[in-house]
């Protein structure tokens, strides 16, 4: 038998729990920053929540960035961004315009147009182009919305049904948690906010209460067959014995994102980015988290057993 | 006993009914890149490439005698013949909301003109030009007309080239009574695209016509002159001619619109988003080759934990991903690039499962159990805690599912399918396989 964890393994997670309160704050803090900016409009957004025009493009020859730059300039774009994206041999530019003069669907061919004329001598592709109205971006940020929204109710819901109050309310808190963390850390590695990351951060949600609902599924057992037992001692045992599995599963669940994060494409690059970082803090704030919360509620307001 | 007979059954016609539902998954290509035979996987825009359009009907243009709803399944319907003759495989046109027309044309070459033919109103309408009168001070500075010193039941409309007609506002006939419109050449190879009017069409053209002789009919569409012709004598038989200096692509287009019919009401494109085939291309190979390593690396990872139980487990993750192939293919369900990765994302979750039930069933062999009581504690004591834990996820995959758009819902369908489908594999089968023995000495765990 091949073991990672040992079985008998009695890590003082309530204990040392001081230590997640400081880290946890530091990753709610970050996330909060980060909401806080996309409110003032100050983030990074995506298209399909800001509206404009994302086009990809691929040059058969290398161009540099200042040559790109000089080659959009038009006095029909407003707010031009360009990102080189990092493939060995091939010569990729993500572009961001905003030019709010043009009809809505004309302004991929125009920057492609321009591109043609501006830079004659090498051949240009377009690999994708989207172009995103208001009504529609405001639509995707108002759905966006909604699916946190009812994601979260949802759970809440569903785990207060199975388990009891606190343990609904520690795994949201939980959850909401992970989501800010993540958030947060995307948004300080100057990542995009758009629809895909929403996606990632629901499934980390999801992925996230999955370890946490393992934990407490093990807590409920070990105080119905432990009754004279403390209840933090109760919850500690609990953490260290599906300690194992918590980290096996994130472990498989990584090696799969990981090659995701490499291989699979820029498309699902910052999907997996995202995934790769849930998968961390998830398995961290089921250890840390969702747990300490239950014990510090019950050091300030007992539960009758 | 009878209950595993059948569960070993089911789980051997699933597999030979899966293997059949998805054959060939992707498309089969010779070497010349032509069709041999037809994936059995939907691919979604963003995997074959193609445009997705989404059109928003001009409420406030509504004509007074139509509803907003009549009038958009007319435009769909308009826009259905539209895109029919414009030669797309599988095009997917329908209605979002109140307003909203979601249009998907998976491999189009030329999104311009697509874009074109679909936006256009496409409103041809015949009135009388007056050329009688000086034009000069009717217009401001930018060429707007000022509505004061247009004479009353006249308008000023613009012509291809930018100039400007003072037009009757009274609509003579429109192209509504039109029941065919095709591409001609003129006396000098040029493109004209000739129209036929139904009998009543007919009969209204050829009275216009006779009293208007020697007059300028202005042939209008959408709003801008194309040709005003002097009417030389009455014309009967119901055909007319728009010249315009067509390319022959445009004459073509402009035939197809008009004979698809006009649109009742103007419609603005609101977002479009285009993938060109290369990148469809890249990520359907990128997609495959991170999924094929992914799953390489659990399956060795597994056997290499957990060993022979390990391998239990590995049988049932690819039983787990040919299932859920299976089942994408027989419900038709859309593949997306987020949904490669809630493939590859299911994969690692449907082992949770079970390292759930083998950490237990150490757990249950530390405690002392014989090894066949510690399987079935094992399982038992972790299926309450199998299903919490995938019914949170599947409340995310129902809200992305009820929320998202294109992609996206692709992603939520595998993520409901994978992880469903990984109760059974996880649960069922890896435990009809440990069955298969019924006495255990030692279990390589």
């Amino acid at each position: 038998m091949l073991v990672l964890i040992p079985h008998n393994l009695k890590i003082p997670f309530i204990r040392i729990r001081w230590l997640g309160f400081v880290l946890s704050i530091a990753l709610i803090l970050t996330g909060v920053l980060a909401l806080v900016q996309i409110g003032r409009g100050k983030a990074k957004m995506g298209v399909d929540f800001a509206g404009g025009t994302s086009v990809e493009i691929e040059f058969a020859q290398s161009v540099s960035s200042d040559a790109l730059r000089a080659a959009l300039k038009s006095p029909d774009f407003r707010d031009v961004s360009q990102q080189s994206i990092n493939e060995p041999g091939r010569y990729k530019y993500m572009l961001r315009i905003f030019a709010p003069a043009l009809p809505m669907e004309e302004v991929s061919t125009r920057v492609v147009d321009i591109l043609r004329k501006n830079i004659p001598d090498n051949t240009v592709t377009v690999l994708s182009s989207e172009d995103v109205g208001p009504s529609v971006s405001a639509h995707l940020r108002q759905q966006a919305m909604m699916a946190v929204f009812w994601a979260m109710v949802g759970i809440l819901i569903y785990i207060w049904w199975r388990f009891d109050f606190r343990l609904s309310v520690a795994a949201t808190v939980a959850t909401i948690h992970d989501l800010l963390a993540v958030l947060g850390i995307m948004f300080l590695l100057g990542n995009e906010i758009n629809l895909l990351l929403v996606t990632a951060l629901l499934t980390i949600g999801g992925y996230s209460l999955n370890d946490t609902v393992v934990v407490f599924d093990r807590i409920r057992e070990n105080l119905r067959l432990r009754r004279k037992d403390e209840y933090n001692q109760i919850v500690n045992d609990s953490v260290n014995e599906t300690l194992s599995r918590t980290i096996i599963t994130s472990f498989a669940t990584l090696l799969v994102v990981v090659c995701l994060f490499f291989l699979g494409g820029e498309v699902i690059h910052t999907f997996a980015l995202a995934m790769l970082i849930g998968i961390v803090v998830g398995t961290y704030s089921s250890i840390f988290v969702a747990s300490n919360f239950v014990v510090e509620w019950n050091v300030h307001n007992p539960l009758p057993r | 006993m009878r209950l595993r007979q059948w569960l070993t059954a089911l789980t051997v016609v699933l597999v030979i009914a899966s293997i059949w539902v998805v054959y060939p998954p992707l498309d089969i290509r010779d070497a010349a890149g032509d069709l041999v035979q037809k994936g059995k996987i939907n691919l979604g825009l963003d995997l074959q490439g193609g445009m997705h359009l989404k059109l928003e009907i001009d409420s406030k243009n509504l004509p007074a005698d139509i509803t907003l709803t009549e009038a958009s399944a007319r435009v769909l319907e308009i826009l259905r013949n539209r895109i029919d003759a414009l030669g797309v495989a599988e095009p997917l046109i329908q209605k979002e909301g109140e307003k909203w027309i979601v249009i998907q044309l998976p491999g189009i070459r030329d999104p311009e003109r697509a874009i074109k033919i679909v936006g256009q109103t496409a409103l041809l309408q015949f009135k009388m030009l007056d050329d009688t009168q000086r034009m000069s001070d009717m217009l401001d500075a930018e060429g707007n007309s000022i509505a004061a010193k247009v004479p009353a039941g006249y308008e000023i409309l613009k012509g291809r080239e930018g100039e400007y007609y003072l037009v009757e506002e009274k609509q003579l006939l429109t192209g509504a009574h039109l029941v065919d419109a095709k591409v001609q050449m003129d006396g000098y190879g040029r493109p004209i695209v000739a129209f036929k009017f139904d009998p009543e069409g007919g009969r209204i053209f050829a009275a216009v016509t006779g009293d208007n002789v020697n007059r300028r009919l202005a042939i209008i569409l959408d709003n801008t002159i194309y040709s005003a012709p002097v009417i030389k004598q009455r014309i009967g038989g119901g055909q007319g001619i728009i010249e315009g200096n067509f390319t022959l692509q445009d004459a073509k287009d402009l035939a197809l619109v008009l004979r698809a019919g006009a649109l009742p009401v103007p419609v603005k494109i609101i977002s479009k988003s285009v993938v060109g085939p290369t990148l469809g291309r890249d990520s359907i190979q990128k997609g495959t080759t991170s999924a094929l390593v992914g799953v390489v690396l659990v399956i060795l990872f597994m056997i290499f934990y957990y060993r022979t139980s390990g391998l239990i487990a590995d049988i049932a993750l690819l039983l787990n991903f040919l299932f859920l192939m299976a089942a994408l293919a027989a419900l038709h369900a859309t593949l997306t690039m987020p949904g490669i990765a809630g493939i590859i994302l299911t994969m690692g979750m449907s082992i949770d499962a079970n390292v759930l039930i083998f950490e237990r069933i150490r757990e249950e062999l530390r405690g002392g159990k014989t090894v066949r009581a510690a399987i079935d504690a094992g399982y038992s004591k972790a299926l309450s805690t199998i299903i919490d834990a995938n019914v949170t996820t599947l409340i995310t995959a129902a809200v992305l599912f009820q929320f998202g758009t294109g992609p996206i819902k692709g992603y939520a369908v595998t993520l409901t399918l994978g992880l469903v489908i990984s109760l059974f594999t996880a649960l069922v089968v890896t435990k009809l396989i440990f069955d298969a023995r019924k006495h255990y000495h030692k279990l390589s765990i």
